[in-house]
């Protein structure tokens, strides 16, 4: 009896120190794998997103996080050049609210906004058991962790990248937002016709906001939740929903398919893709109205006459060039 | 069982088989000669070997095959 | 919830391995009775019906038999032997309808989920020819999850408990985890009641021992799948989809790599699947045994999909060929025709039986059928022309019993295999016509050297992980294959040793294994029959 005990206390201690060995393996080879800059070429995933890395710390105020439809539709330069304000997109293609935790998590490693923009299509994004838990685990664990997102680079990695320190070099004028100057208009039936009917968030994505909401009041950060025009993903019963749990939790929720005349917006010339995602044009004329919103909610910074933001000016030059001249495809 | 070992030696002619020890797992009876082993069986030893005798424990030896004749025929 | 996603290994198995081992021994079966229907909810709660509704049916028939039998063998000793005779004709007969109804129930459900689609529409398309009315029905039917295993074990049990092995368990309890154990439920392996019922039902607590041999063997499944089998997938999905399109070569390398990819997918699930089971101290049936080293086709069945082969062998080869009416053919033959061919008609019947059931169990469709019938012509070619290959040999003195020989062997089972698989996977029979030809006659070596291989889904380093890892596999299975035990001996080892083996295997997955962005999780193959 007493040497059964201490081959269980044995095997047990060995459990324990095999999973410590291996965590801690895990998070060397993590380090060693992990881009060691933000550019393209470094392998790090979706590099506009990650471009505030390269911005000069704390210099950003404002940050949207969210899915394609954050990128697509806000255009932090325009909301330089209307009101000063320095802001970043760091939205992901098919970023759901955990992705977006993780993002601010990485983010408030080098920045600190005074406001977060969620943009909340992620919100309905149906993911399942397996994802959700992959999804958990990058929000609490993702960077120590980052081998699992960042494996394959196997194929790419380079000696005399592994051991050294990050250095992130990327410059990205555009601030995260993608240009698009397509336009492929939306001509049908309006979309947003009013209904007393709830769609249903699933419950990762509330645990997951609730989170953001908690970071957010943790470092004194204002949360703003945000819908980007949308005809084929939203709806008033996602509308409905996300105003429910805006009220529930004491949140600010603009939802720009509501009075789009509000800022002059037009489906047959806003969008690139038939109702899904605004081009440049529309991305334009709905950060002109989030800057008159934030202006009058907010008390953010004008840096337009500071010396140390020089750079933003430069960069809504070589922005406005770039719209011009992206192709329209 | 002099007669069982012709038959035997007829089936896969240069076998010993009374040296052999396990002719299932050795892969000298395979199911098609199983079959026409039992059809041997039946009609020299006149009884009737069913699916349900065919396991390998009534054919791995020779001392095997011939206890389940002696048990069949008794029946 | 696939066996090698996130959810299976960890919150699913997890939670299932605490409770079961906090319950008391006596309840713990339970544990796995209900994790067994929980985990068929959670993948496919519409059809849990039909499971239940195969299990209440085979206990009931299985109960039903033992009556019949109990009745005889009190009835029989007041008889004498006339009497007796006559009565066990009785009984063969009630037994009989037993089964028979049994069948038509369990074979049913099976037979109308599964072939009813194929099965309507080509009626249709011959009916069609003479009228555009009386069509049968186009119905929707959802499969339901692992019918094609659980079927076959209930039929067995049924069978086994006709033929008087063992008789009809009187705890349904057991007879339902039996059928639905959640580790086998979805691509077996396909065990026999007196393999694993107890097993499952004595609750034996985890010990370390099968804890760390479960976990390890877990590993090394995952290790096949996501290094090898879901790093080939993208590649045989072009070659495949696309096979207009590419030259005979290239073709070639796609039935290849899809051969490597199933026996990497289908042996790595067992590894995962019987992995799962030794966590509970329960031993599955082994489905494999390195089926490449085979030295022919038949051969190759006993070492792939064992517990498929073994089925068919036992409950319909054996069925078939001892039946009484080819026995009498069989004397016939003897007499009228020739003793080898007199011989040989009983297996050759059976054989097709065998290789058509082999065949539609994969699926319903024509190439599935082809499929069986391309194994069940190897081997009757083999079976007929066996003296005159034991004559050739003897005229040239060539010794089949050498090394030499034996390898050449193994190559040619190893090239059918790869031509069996080129049609199973295959969009259709006629697709596999068209590949065939273009591999003998617009051959294109050139095509393999010339960088074509690595445009097609996948680059020049997933070849070298695929090579490596089939090196990995290889070597250890050579290891296997003489006998030696490489588990047995990495146990043996030093601590220090024993842990750089499992970190390095982890890593190996970790690091090299398909999956994160860029790779959708590969169903896997067999889960679909």
């Amino acid at each position: 009896m007493e040497n059964q005990k201490k081959t269980t206390l044995q095997n047990v201690t060995k459990c324990i120190v095999f999973i410590l060995l291996l965590a801690m393996l895990l998070m060397g080879v993590s380090y060693l794998m992990a881009p060691k800059d933000n550019t393209k070429e470094s392998g790090i995933t979706n590099p506009n997103a990650n471009g505030f890395y390269s911005e000069p710390k704390n210099s950003i105020d404002v940050v949207m996080i969210g899915n394609s439809d954050a990128y697509s539709g806000f255009s932090p330069m325009e909301l330089w050049n209307a009101c000063g304000y320095t802001s970043y997109v760091s939205a992901e293609g098919l970023q759901v609210p955990a992705g977006s935790l993780a993002m601010l998590k990485r983010i408030l490693d080098y920045q600190k906004p005074k406001l977060v923009i969620l943009e909340t299509d992620g919100m309905f994004t149906k993911t399942d058991a397996s994802q959700n838990i992959v999804n958990a685990f990058n929000a609490v664990l993702g960077e120590p962790f980052s081998v699992f997102r960042y494996h394959n680079r196997w194929k790419k990695l380079k000696w005399k990248d592994l051991l050294r320190k990050p250095f992130y070099t990327a410059h990205c004028v555009t601030k995260g937002q993608m240009l698009s100057n397509k336009v492929k208009g939306y001509t049908g039936e309006e979309y947003m016709v009013e209904t007393d009917k709830r769609a249903k968030i699933p419950g990762s994505s509330i645990i997951a906001v609730k989170q953001i909401q908690k970071l957010c009041a943790e470092n004194n950060m204002e949360l703003l939740l945000l819908e980007m025009p949308s005809e084929s993903s939203w709806s008033y019963k996602r509308h409905n929903a996300v105003k429910d749990f805006a009220k529930e939790h004491h949140l600010p929720f603009v939802d720009l398919n509501l009075d789009r005349d509000r800022f002059d917006f037009d489906w047959t010339t806003d969008s690139r893709d038939g109702g899904n995602h605004l081009n440049s044009a529309g991305a334009r004329k709905v950060t002109r109205f989030i800057g008159e919103y934030l202006k009058e909610h907010y008390d953010l910074p004008d840096h337009r006459d500071d010396p140390n933001f020089d750079v933003w000016h430069e960069d809504f030059k070589a922005y406005t060039e770039q719209v011009k001249f992206t192709e329209d495809d | 069982m002099e007669e069982l070992l012709t038959i035997l030696e007829n089936l896969k002619p240069g076998v010993d088989f009374a040296a052999q020890t396990d002719l299932i797992e050795d892969h000298i009876l395979d199911s098609m000669s199983v079959v026409m082993l039992v059809g041997e069986l039946n009609d020299e030893f006149d009884i009737e070997i069913t699916p349900v005798d065919v396991v390998p424990e009534n054919f791995k030896t020779v001392d095997a095959i011939y206890a389940m004749i002696q048990r069949l025929s008794d029946d | 919830m696939a066996y090698s996603s996130i959810v299976y290994l960890l919150p699913f198995l997890g939670a299932v391995l605490l409770l079961y081992n906090g319950m008391p021994k006596k309840y713990r079966w339970c544990v796995l009775l209900l994790a067994s229907y929980v985990f068929y909810w959670l993948n496919s709660p519409s059809t849990l019906v039909f499971l239940l509704l195969a299990t209440a049916a085979v206990y009931f028939a299985g109960i039903f038999l033992n009556k019949i039998q109990d009745g005889f063998e009190l009835s029989k000793k007041a008889l004498d032997k006339e009497g007796k005779k006559k009565l066990r004709g009785v009984v063969g007969w009630q037994k009989k309808a037993v089964c028979a109804c049994t069948f038509l129930f369990v074979f049913g459900l099976l037979a109308f989920l599964k072939y009813y689609p194929f099965f309507s529409e080509n009626i249709n398309h011959f009916l069609g020819l003479f009228t555009e009315k009386h069509m049968l029905p186009q119905l929707k039917l959802i499969q339901p999850l692992g019918i094609s295993y659980y079927t076959l074990q209930a039929a067995g049990y049924i069978i086994d408990v006709y033929r008087g092995k063992y008789r009809a368990d009187k705890h349904i309890g057991k007879v339902a985890l039996f059928l639905s154990f959640f580790p086998q439920i979805v691509e077996g392996p396909i065990a026999r009641f007196d393999q694993t019922a107890g097993q499952l039902m004595e609750g034996n607590r985890t010990t370390y021992k099968n804890l760390t041999w479960g976990a390890q063997l877990i590993l090394w499944g995952l290790f096949k799948k996501m290094v090898v089998a879901d790093r080939a997938n993208p590649f045989v999905a072009e070659v495949f989809g696309n096979y207009t399109e590419n030259s005979g070569a290239v073709l070639l390398m796609g039935g290849i790599l899809f051969t490597v990819q199933i026996y990497m997918e289908f042996s790595g699930c067992m590894d995962i699947v019987i992995g799962s089971a030794q966590l509970f101290g329960v031993d599955l049936p082994k489905n494999f045994a390195r089926p490449f080293f085979a030295d022919s086709v038949n051969d190759f069945w006993r070492r792939w999909h064992i517990t498929l082969g073994a089925w068919l062998r036992d409950y319909v080869f054996y069925s078939v060929s001892l039946s009484k009416g080819f026995g009498k053919l069989s004397k016939k033959a003897k007499e009228k025709l020739s003793p080898f061919l007199g011989a040989l008609i009983p297996s050759a019947a059976a054989l097709f039986c065998v290789w058509f059931c082999n065949g539609i169990w994969h699926g319903a469709g024509w190439k599935y059928l082809a499929y069986g019938m391309y194994y069940y012509l190897i081997m009757l070619l083999g079976m007929l022309l066996e003296p005159l290959f034991a004559k050739t040999a003897a005229c040239v003195h060539l010794n089949r019993d050498s090394g030499g020989f034996h390898v050449v062997r193994v190559l040619r089972t190893c090239v059918l295999v790869v031509g069996g698989m080129t049609l199973f996977r295959a969009e259709s029979v006629g697709a596999f016509g068209e590949i065939m030809l273009r591999i003998f006659t617009d051959f294109a070596p050139g095509s393999i050297v010339d960088g074509t291989l690595l445009h097609l889904g996948i680059d020049g380093w997933d070849f070298i992980a695929i090579a490596g890892g089939c090196i990995v596999v290889l070597i250890v299975s050579m290891i296997q294959e003489k006998g030696y035990s490489l588990r047995e001996t990495v146990a043996g080892q030093n601590i220090v040793l024993r842990w750089a083996v499992y970190f390095a295997l982890i890593f190996a997955v970790v690091i090299f294994g398909a999956y994160g962005p860029g790779y959708d999780q590969v169903a896997f193959i067999y889960g679909q029959f």
